[in-house]
């Protein structure tokens, strides 16, 4: 068996991962790298203070998916921006919003660009083409606008084209 | 104390009780338990013995036969005494000893509903309920105080279904309040990173993004932090200034930013209302397209008001329709642009111009524009009924795209010349429908000024041919500056057949090939006269990438189908989209005659033909092609309409 990368959840749980699924992270890639140069010998463990191990999961899951995937090139933002959820992740990001936010969070803390991305996508499909009202039901949140502001703020969109 | 009296004191307690004084009666129960509490189990059993009970109960433990009813009326006086705690404790010590004590399960129910508690005074109750029946069920001779035990049962299923009740009406209300119950709705703005917040909302267009505006403060605030979000934003067409200045506020916020604006069908008053307000508030502008005609000098005068102090230096993007702008002064007032499209509109006579920061404008027009100037895509379009000569601007090293169409090229033939040979990165360029500039001029012009840029995109439609061309005097070295061509239009060209074979020989990779209304360019059909015609074979030949091939309103009838087939078979082509729309002669029978080739045709536009429905659906199954076929058009695409589209 070749060395693993040990991911350690905040609550304390180990999970043993192939070199090559954690490398997904380019947190971890760069770890490994700065303190293995010469590879990896023995399991190396990393601590991820802020990911549950619910999620932690969750993101390995998506990591050893991916794992043989090549994603286009980084710097193009436009291709990103304008390429759709890749079906897996869809489906695999169909969880409750909590869970959706953690995902995001840790992708960001591991450096993990394209479950980042998917899972940014994610949120904005939430909340595109919804009225104020239906965002305010979707997350839960209470209107703290007094009438005056609410009307002052509509006045403000008016001058742009719909679009 | 003996038995007797105990049962005196008792009696006395009662006495007090009845007669309300508490204290008294409390602190005799208490002598009296104290007392109790010293008695060995010796004494206890020698008491039962007395009252000829058995020395063990048949449950709990031996006690004095008094204990229970003693405690139960202290917990009374102390219930009188508003000490509900120590009740409660009494009756709770006489349960311990006495688990039949009636009377204590009561008490204890009735304090504990006293206090609010209905959930412990139920778990009282029931536990009464269950270890008394059970009792009852295996004592079925045991004398119990049935009046005492109806209250209890009684007590135990009043509650019982005072609290169902209590919990089915509290599901219903769950269900009716979702949100309570499901605490998977948050809000993202409590749990990700501002900038994770920022890519999610990036993905949104400015309509969405006001939107999220009004759902409330914090997200109106956050969202605003993220200037990037706002930098192309179109106003809403036929804006009111009215309306432009209530959007004003978010522009301050923005300002340090470059926007990208877009002004569209506005009136002139209004318009002008609005410039004067982006003046004004100093906004960096990165983008201004305005589609609304403007006289050039007004723009002046608006800076003027200002000292000339406001510049358009961050502009790199400029799309105005003009009239009296001569464009060079242009490149002095928007110095930093990449992009510049402009339609000169009928000059109306405007009067003359009078500035008042004269030095300030003189400085502004004579400034050097930098001479590696980053202009890279320049239109130019004359709508003037007069004739106009272009503006040639120089240090345009930079340019790959350039536009120039409808202008009057008198006499300045050379300077076109110059002027090209400066733009050696030049990779698209369009010259639609300008007088005095033929194809042949054009391309001696390039010959002579030796330009070096090497053309993709060539559009050449030339505004009157009244005599064709055979190139003869050219030999295919000498356009070498078109000798990477993948897309070339010659729609109205003063070619001759031998002039345009001659001339696709030097563009080997051409991709696209447009031939269209050309008085001198013959393909082979029915009619009789004396010129050469042209077989598709020679373009074919010299053309081997040729996909897309148009040759409109060039005479082609049901005879030159056939003679196409021919060709077509004789020669392995990729060509898989053909327009051949304008060539009224055509029919259903040449079309069919046309396609009895092994071909792979994928498109096939017939505009402007009349075709039966029948034939078309019968070519579009047998075949697989996809036909277009309008024939009410009237004109193919004319010029200036596909080089600059207007919204």
């Amino acid at each position: 068996m070749s060395a693993k990368v040990v991911l350690i959840s905040s609550d304390d749980e180990k999970f043993p991962v192939e070199l090559k699924v954690a490398e997904k992270s380019i947190l971890i890639k760069n770890m490994v790298l700065d303190l293995n140069p010469d590879g990896l010998e023995e399991d190396f463990e990393i601590p991820t203070p802020n990911v549950r191990a619910t999620v932690l999961e969750k993101v390995i899951e998506w990591c050893e998916h991916h794992k043989n995937t090549v994603f286009p090139d980084e710097d193009d933002e436009d291709a990103k921006k304008s390429a759709p959820i890749d079906e897996w992740d869809k489906n695999f990001l169909k969880v409750d919003q909590e869970m959706l936010y953690e995902i995001i969070s840790a992708a960001n803390y591991l450096n993990i660009r394209p479950l980042l991305d998917a899972g940014c996508k994610t949120v904005a499909e939430m909340i595109r083409n919804k009225s104020p009202e239906e965002l305010r039901k979707i997350f839960n949140i209470v209107n703290d606008f007094t009438p005056e502001e609410e009307a002052a703020i509509r006045r403000e969109n008016e001058w742009a084209e719909d679009r | 104390m003996n038995e007797d009296l105990v049962n005196d004191k008792i009696e006395l307690a009662k006495l007090y009780f009845k007669s309300k004084s508490y204290k008294k009666a409390l602190s005799t129960y208490t002598q009296l338990v104290e007392h109790i509490a010293t008695y060995t189990p010796a004494n206890v059993a020698r008491v039962l013995r007395a009252y000829n009970l058995p020395e063990t109960p048949l449950i709990g433990k031996p006690h004095h036969p008094r204990l229970s009813s003693i405690l139960d009326a202290r917990a009374a006086t102390y219930e009188k005494l508003g000490d509900v705690s120590q009740s409660l404790a009494d009756s709770q010590s006489s349960l311990k000893v006495n688990p039949l004590d009636l009377k204590a399960y009561l008490r204890i129910g009735k304090n504990y509903l006293k206090m609010g508690d209905e959930i412990k005074a139920f778990r009282n109750y029931q536990c009464g309920h269950y270890l008394v029946s059970k009792f009852l069920q295996k004592h079925t001779d045991y004398s119990i105080n049935r009046d005492l035990l109806g209250k209890l049962e009684q007590a135990y299923s009043k509650l019982n279904s005072h609290l169902k009740r209590k919990r089915q009406l509290q599901t219903q209300l769950e269900k009716q309040l979702p949100l309570k119950k499901a605490k998977k709705s948050i809000d993202p703005f409590d749990r990700l990173e501002l900038d994770v917040l920022e890519t999610i909302f990036g993905h949104l267009n400015v309509a969405n993004l006001f939107s999220c505006h009004l759902v409330c403060k914090s997200w109106y605030n956050t969202l605003i932090s993220f200037v990037q979000l706002y930098q192309s934003i179109s106003l809403k067409p036929k804006i009111k200034y009215k309306e432009f200045l209530n959007g004003v506020n978010m522009f301050n916020r923005l300002k340090k930013y470059s926007l990208s604006w877009k002004i569209n069908q506005t009136s002139l008053p209004e318009f002008w209302k609005i410039i004067d307000s982006m003046i004004k508030h100093n906004f960096k502008l990165k983008s201004l397209e305005v589609f609304n005609e403007f006289n050039y000098y007004d723009l002046l005068l608006k800076l003027d008001k200002y000292g000339f102090k406001f510049h358009f230096k961050y502009v790199e993007n400029l799309k105005l329709i003009l009239s009296a702008c001569p464009p060079s002064q242009l490149m002095n007032l928007f110095p930093n642009l990449r992009s510049m499209e402009i339609i000169l509109m009928e000059s109306q006579a405007s009067p003359p111009l009078i500035i008042d920061n004269k030095n300030a404008f003189k400085k502004l027009i004579s400034q050097e524009v930098e001479l590696e100037s980053c202009l890279e895509i320049l239109v130019l379009i004359n709508k003037n009924s007069i004739s106009n000569y272009p503006p040639f601007l120089s240090h345009t090293v930079n340019l790959r795209k350039l536009i120039i169409s409808n202008f009057e090229f008198n006499n300045i033939q050379h300077n076109f010349g110059s002027f090209l040979s400066n733009c050696s990165n030049l990779k698209y360029l369009t010259l639609e429908n300008n007088r005095n500039l033929s194809f042949k001029i054009f391309l001696q012009n390039l010959i002579n000024y030796r330009s070096d840029f090497k053309l993709l995109k060539l559009v050449f439609r030339e505004h009157a041919i009244d005599s064709s061309s055979n190139l003869a005097e050219f030999t295919i070295s000498d356009f070498h500056n078109l000798s990477e061509l993948i897309y070339l239009d010659l729609y109205s060209i003063s070619l001759s057949n031998n002039g345009l074979k001659k001339f696709l020989t030097c563009c080997p990779l051409l991709e696209t090939l447009i031939l269209g209304a050309s008085n001198f360019i013959y393909f082979k059909n029915d009619s009789i006269n004396q010129f050469i015609k042209l077989n598709l074979l020679d373009l074919l030949m010299v053309l081997p990438c040729l996909r897309n091939l148009s040759l409109i309103d060039l005479n082609l009838d049901n005879l030159s189908m056939s003679y196409f087939c021919k060709d077509l078979q004789k020669f392995q082509t990729q060509l898989d989209y053909l327009d051949l729309s304008f060539n009224n002669k055509v029919d259903g029978i040449g079309l069919l005659s046309l396609l009895d080739y092994d071909m792979k045709l994928k498109q096939l536009i017939l505009d402007g033909i009349q075709v039966n429905a029948d034939t078309l659906s019968l070519i579009q199954s047998r075949y697989g092609i996809t036909v277009k076929n309008d024939h009410l058009k009237s004109k193919w695409r004319q010029y200036g309409i596909n080089s600059f589209i207007l919204p």
